[in-house]
């Protein structure tokens, strides 16, 4: 779903009802999406039901597995995930499977790491983290508005590095 | 793209055309010495494209230490509000990097 920016539809926008504004969107792209989907038939407007899916990740292969799912009871990324130097050249940083998990769990998860693509913005989310970090590091507020669970899991691990 | 097999045109020191393998014996096996799925960006260029490794090496490492250096400056300085200018100019050089994002 996307938010209209109310600026776009001013009929001073428009001349002989042609659209002349070329003002770059900043709007998201997603889907809507509902937790609980027995409830589209009778309340599809339910307005707790729903959520955004990016696009991008909704359109990928859709998985089976519910593990990881954020509306499940039991979910907690710190459990099934960890955050990992996947690519030490680049400094990329990648989730992959707890490895305290079984290994038919780890396997599970993986599955779905792939299918909702966590992974897929690993170079802008590594290069987040490294900004952040660096703030973190040098003695000054990171106040983190998006990666949160990657943000939380490097500062864990910060924590820990300076503990020993 | 699907790369089936990787085979690169390359001229030799006789200005002769020849064909560089990435595989060894029979062609349609799993048989890849190299591959470009498995490489980044640099990898490419520097593996199968046999751009020089340093190329814009000196540039880069000025402006690394550059970066270094002005992060153990940071580091000492306890004034906040000073500490936060400065890490405006740390964050154009890491975006000049390319270790920040745009």
């Amino acid at each position: 779903m996307r938010k209209i920016d109310k600026t776009v539809i001013l009929s001073t926008n428009y001349k002989e009802g042609i659209k002349t504004l070329t003002k770059k969107k900043k709007s998201i792209k997603g889907d809507l999406e509902h937790f609980d989907e027995s409830l589209k038939k009778t309340d599809a407007w339910l307005w707790e039901n729903l959520f955004i899916v990016d696009t991008h990740t909704n359109c990928r292969v859709k998985g089976t597995k519910s593990i990881l799912k954020p509306d499940s009871k039991e979910y907690n990324p710190f459990k099934y995930l960890e955050l990992y130097l996947s690519d030490e050249e680049d400094n990329i940083y990648s989730f992959k499977a707890n490895s305290n998990l079984s290994e038919e769990k780890q396997e599970d998860v993986e599955y779905m790491i792939d299918t909702l693509g966590l992974n897929c913005i690993e170079d802008e989310r590594s290069r987040q983290l490294r900004e952040w970090k660096d703030k973190y590091e040098l003695g000054l507020q990171v106040e983190a508005y998006r990666y949160i669970t990657a943000w939380e899991m490097t500062l864990k691990n910060l924590r820990e590095t300076n503990a020993k | 793209m699907r790369i089936e097999k990787l085979e690169i045109i390359k001229f030799d020191e006789n200005n002769q055309i020849y064909r560089e393998l990435y595989y060894e014996g029979e062609n349609h096996v799993h048989n890849y010495t190299l591959d470009p799925r498995m490489l980044t960006w640099t990898g490419i260029l520097t593996d199968i494209f046999d751009l020089n490794e340093h190329s814009n090496g000196m540039f880069r490492k000025k402006k690394l230490l550059e970066y270094a250096k002005l992060k153990t400056k940071i580091k000492k300085i306890e004034d906040i509000e000073e500490k936060e200018k400065l890490f405006k100019e740390l964050q154009i050089i890491g975006k000049q990097l390319g270790l920040y994002n745009q």
